[in-house]
């Protein structure tokens, strides 16, 4: 069973490629001018007619290549093309990267300051007081170290100690 | 730059038919020759990539004229002797008016493939680096361009 569906398989895979070399054969016998021959007919007989085998009937200026040639010549020199068109190409994205750039910058100096303006006013309203005794009640959350570093803190602990002296 | 002016001359032309867009088309693509020629490498022959660029050029103002006249679908060969008739550039006799015509009405690429291979006479080779294309696929676009010119010219009886 599995020999015969081989078989079939290959079987169909050689009249696949058969087709394709006579199609290629085909093409190229056509392209040979088997099939071209009254259009290649056609193309001398407008050649004998027109003179010029590419014109076709189409007319020229007078002396349309010397002067096209010179029109050319004076754009390429009054304009250096390549520069100009490149730095014409650059103008826009570097003109959005300078914007993005300026805008980013702007949004992270609008978040710093807001942050710093909400830092100050949270210091207006809480007293140094107040964040030391804050402080000094929680004492298990706050390091020692960060408790030793702040403004103050020596005073604080002065009258912490007299206030134990005197107690006693 | 005088070397090629001709070829590339009357292949746009043939393309875009009017000799002012033609020249329009044609310093165009004399600029970015100069403008790309630092970076042509030799893969290619020269007188092709200017073909190429010449092709490129001449489809982008093809494509920008049909967006400006608001075109759609292909012209009828009607149309296209209407308008060879009304060219005060063309002088060509019936025969060549009809051959014009039936060459305008078919496909954009079947065109560009039969106007390289019967009027520039380019090898397949050259032409299949002009126009990207595999050198089977342009043997079957041209064949399948001058049946369907041959059938046209028939029934203007000018073929047997």
């Amino acid at each position: 069973m599995i020999k015969t569906l081989i078989k079939s398989r290959v079987y169909f895979k050689l009249i696949d490629s058969k087709r394709k070399e006579i199609k290629i054969k085909n093409l190229q016998m056509k392209d040979k001018g088997q099939e071209m021959g009254p259009l290649e007919d056609l193309k001398s007989k407008i050649n004998a007619k027109n003179g010029v085998c590419n014109q076709q009937g189409f007319a020229l200026p007078e002396n349309y290549f010397e002067k096209m040639q010179a029109e050319v010549l004076d754009k390429v020199k009054s304009k250096p093309y390549s520069s100009v068109g490149s730095i014409r190409k650059m103008w826009i994205p570097a003109a959005a990267a300078c914007l993005l750039i300026a805008s980013i910058f702007f949004l992270r100096n609008q978040e710093i300051h807001s942050s710093r303006t909400g830092a100050y006013a949270m210091q207006e309203e809480v007293s140094s007081e107040d964040v030391f005794d804050y402080l000094i009640e929680n004492s298990e959350v706050v390091s020692e170290d960060v408790l030793l570093e702040m403004d103050g803190i020596e005073e604080v602990i002065e009258s912490l100690e007299d206030e134990i002296y005197f107690n006693f | 730059m005088s070397k090629y002016q001709e070829r590339l001359y009357w292949h746009i032309r043939r393309l875009v038919v009017s000799h002012e867009d033609t020249d329009d088309v044609l310093q165009n693509t004399f600029m970015k020759v100069y403008k790309n020629i630092p970076s042509f490498k030799s893969e290619s022959k020269l007188y092709t990539w200017m073909y190429r660029i010449a092709t490129n050029e001449s489809m982008t103002h093809l494509k920008k004229n049909r967006r400006n006249s608001k075109q759609e679908g292909l012209e009828s060969q009607e149309d296209c002797l209407n308008k060879l008739e009304s060219d005060v550039g063309f002088n060509g006799d019936v025969i060549t008016k009809n051959l014009l015509a039936a060459i305008a009405i078919l496909p954009e690429k079947q065109r560009l493939v039969f106007q390289l291979k019967y009027f520039d006479e380019l090898t397949y080779k050259d032409i299949s680096e002009i126009v990207g294309t595999s050198e089977g696929g342009l043997k079957a676009s041209y064949y399948h361009a001058s049946q369907k010119i041959r059938e046209q010219l028939k029934k203007v009886e000018f073929l047997e």
